[in-house]
């Protein structure tokens, strides 16, 4: 699926966000910098996404109606087919205690609302370019 | 006991009799002693000078010539004659000892005598001076007193003269003297014996009555007081047991008074506390601990800590602290019957530098726990909500800026949106002074009389835009008549909340009705609507802070998750209460009461 990746020439983004306007802002930005975005706005539905399509990276938030980020985070990578795929986490709490259990889970990145939408960009950028190598 | 103190005044009694006796006797004996000795010698000294006299007497009536004959018939008839007179014995010895004549024998016996030139008194004769000797006779077989003395003529030795006087008389005299002596001794005894009796009966009667008392006194008894029989030694001994017993018995009152009052601070203590003794048994619990344990006070004591108390945890901290003997604090969770945490305080109790003991304080932090778990949930519940709509305003300012604001098809609805939110956080932030308002102790109610038909007419009145456009129908059926004595503006709030929510989880042509029902002194007021209703898992929880039963809906819809709570929060301060039923798909309908007017102002006799 590395392959697939590979030879895909856009890259596709999943953005799980309750928040209907945050994930309108995070879609629009994603869309202007060249990605193929997918908008999902509960757990159950990123979950089911997940198991049909191969995304490069998930944008995730963790408090979710339905199933939350941690529970999708452990999905993704326990999964061996989805995981290679990159995870960012948005949070709006900044505990220690939650930045470990992330890093458990395996999250490749945090950021802390209100985070720059620049920010997410560059580390989008920087994730999907690192696969390309 | 009782035995026993009989014994010691019996004893105390004898003793004192026998002292008596003692002293007489000794005094007795002494004087007896001496006054028989002096008697003795007395006697003695008077019969040897008589026997003396006697003997120069009867020295002169010898005819010498007689003697020098050794005339024996004139001799013994002399010597009887004068031996009647003088009622002495009298014998006459030669100088080479030979009796010649004898007042007491016979002519024929005189000549088988011994010689007498031995005898003591008759040595001393011999050399001139008066012969004196005290001894048995065993001629005569009695005690006899001897007086010899030479008998001479013109300076030459003739014989020896020699008187005896049996002793009998003297020793006569001495013990007619003894027996009187002796017959005093023995009543003198007797009298002693007597007023001892008397005088130790005198002594040992109050001292009776002071037995009688301490006994009563060593039993607790300390009500009783001893008659102060003299002003004596004894008396003020009783005067001062009596003086003792009085502050025995004040300072029991007092003491009892003090354990009354540890009593009553030990069982009205809301933290539990256990007395625990050095072999880890329980030594008394309080009321408190009955109640977090289920056990009771009376089935505790003595018994192992174990045994009526089945947590390990605070065993431990038992037998860690009897070891070591300093203080213990842990935290503990009992989950059975229900789940509770204490903080449990262990202390050790030191008799004379050993352990003794310990006391456990067991204190019932589960209200705290619950609180500071609630207020981090709660902060933490304020910073997410305060940070979603600044997340989206900051997004959305930097993307207009970053070209967006030239997008001709998106520019004018991010606008929008970030005014939707800065709305959003307006609100959020004047619910959160509300509700902080309203949970301060000191919130003034500014109560008046309020016509709730009118205050709902002027809510409704606000919302008619919003109706308009989800056209929903409100009715007001609050009865005209109806007043209340509260704070308007509260009350204006209680309204638009609950009214505000029917209109937003309400259906397109849906209808509210607004109605009360009167009773017991209270007015109840339902807000019931025809909306999507509230799903059943989710109705105890809807009153709580940031509970959104869809939260992507109630943020939409510009909803804080604070509205209900406030309403709570309102009506609970106006000493009323509130509730929902709901049918998920069919509606809700929200009620509170409030205290009715006439109620607040005339409080029915029967409540």
């Amino acid at each position: 699926m590395i392959e697939a990746a590979v030879t895909r020439k856009e890259k596709r983004i999943m953005v799980v966000e309750d928040d209907t306007n945050l994930n309108k802002l995070i879609s629009y930005n994603l869309s202007k910098n060249g990605y193929t975005v997918e908008s999902i706005y509960d757990g159950i539905s990123a979950k089911e996404k997940l198991s049909k399509c191969i995304f490069d990276v998930v944008v995730l938030d963790i408090m979710l109606p339905g199933i939350d980020g941690f529970r999708i985070c452990e999905f993704i990578k326990g999964n061996p087919v989805t995981s290679g795929t990159f995870i960012v986490v948005l949070t709006a709490r900044a505990e220690p205690l939650d930045k470990i259990y992330g890093n458990i889970v395996g999250a490749d990145y945090y950021l802390t609302k209100p985070f720059s939408v620049a920010k997410l960009i560059d580390i989008i950028k920087e994730l999907t370019v690192v696969r390309d190598r | 006991m009782a035995i026993d103190l009989n014994m010691r005044i019996k004893s105390f009694k004898l003793k004192l009799i026998f002292s008596y006796i003692f002293v007489i006797l000794l005094s007795f004996g002494l004087i007896a002693f001496f006054l028989d000795k002096n008697l003795e010698e007395n006697s003695l000294h008077n019969v040897q000078n008589s026997l003396i006299t006697q003997a120069k007497l009867i020295e002169n009536q010898i005819v010498p010539e007689g003697l020098k004959k050794e005339d024996v018939n004139y001799l013994e008839t002399l010597s009887k004659t004068l031996s009647l007179k003088t009622k002495c014995r009298i014998t006459v010895i030669n100088i080479q000892g030979k009796v010649l004549a004898d007042s007491e024998k016979p002519r024929e016996e005189i000549i088988h005598m011994e010689n007498h030139l031995n005898r003591p008194e008759v040595i001393t004769a011999l050399s001139g001076n008066i012969g004196i000797d005290t001894r048995y006779s065993p001629t005569l077989k009695i005690d006899m007193l001897y007086v010899a003395l030479l008998l001479t003529d013109k300076n030459e030795t003739l014989g020896i003269l020699r008187l005896a006087l049996p002793l009998e008389s003297v020793q006569k005299t001495l013990s007619t003297t003894r027996k009187t002596v002796f017959l005093g001794l023995f009543f003198s005894l007797v009298l002693a014996f007597v007023l001892g009796s008397i005088a130790a009966s005198r002594v040992i009667k109050p001292i009776n009555r002071m037995i009688n008392a301490s006994r009563k006194f060593s039993e607790g008894d300390f009500s009783r007081r001893i008659i102060q029989p003299s002003q004596d030694e004894i008396g003020e001994l009783a005067a001062t047991l009596n003086k003792m017993a009085q502050d025995i018995e004040n300072k029991i009152k007092e003491i009892r008074a003090q354990n009354q009052k540890l009593a009553a601070i030990f069982n009205s203590m809301i933290e539990g506390v256990i007395i625990i003794d050095k072999a880890g048994r329980i030594v008394s619990i309080n009321q408190a601990v009955e109640k977090i344990f289920g056990v009771v006070k009376g089935d505790a004591a003595g018994k192992i800590f174990l045994e009526v108390i089945r947590n390990n945890d605070i065993a431990e901290v038992i037998s860690a602290i009897l070891k070591k003997g300093e203080p213990v604090s842990a935290e503990l969770t009992l989950i059975y019957p229900v789940r509770r945490i204490f903080e449990v305080n262990a202390t050790p109790i030191f008799d004379n530098d050993t352990i003794g003991g310990c006391l456990l304080v067991i204190h019932d932090i589960t209200e705290i726990r619950r609180l500071e778990t609630m207020r981090r949930d709660f902060v933490a519940n304020v910073s997410h909500e305060l940070k979603t709509p600044l997340t989206s305003i900051k997004g959305f300012v930097e993307t207009l800026l970053e070209g967006a604001l030239d997008d001709k098809e998106n520019n004018r609805n991010f606008l929008k949106i970030i005014q939707n939110h800065a709305e959003r956080l307006n609100s959020l932030v004047e619910d959160l002074l509300s509700l902080s308002y309203l949970e301060s102790k000191e919130t003034i109610l500014n109560k008046e009389s309020l016509n709730l038909r009118l205050q709902l007419e002027e809510v409704i009145s606000g919302f008619k835009s919003q109706l308009k456009k989800m056209n929903v129908a409100i009715k007001n059926d609050l009865p005209a008549g109806i007043s209340i004595n509260a704070d308007k503006n509260r009350i204006e709030q209680v309204f638009t909340n609950l009214i505000d929510n029917a209109i937003k989880f309400n259906k397109e042509k849906g209808s509210i009705r607004v109605y009360s029902r009167e009773a017991n002194g209270k007015i109840e007021v339902f807000v019931e609507d025809s909306g999507i209703g509230i799903p059943e898992k989710d109705i105890p929880r809807v009153f709580e802070r940031f509970y959104r039963v869809d939260k992507a809906r109630s943020r939409e819809l510009g909803g804080t998750g604070l509205g209900l709570s406030i309403v709570k929060h309102i009506i609970e301060l106006h000493n009323g209460s509130v509730g929902v039923e709901s049918v998920e798909g069919l509606g809700s309908k929200f009620w509170f009461t409030l205290p009715s007017f006439k109620a607040e102002t005339k409080p029915p006799l029967n409540i």
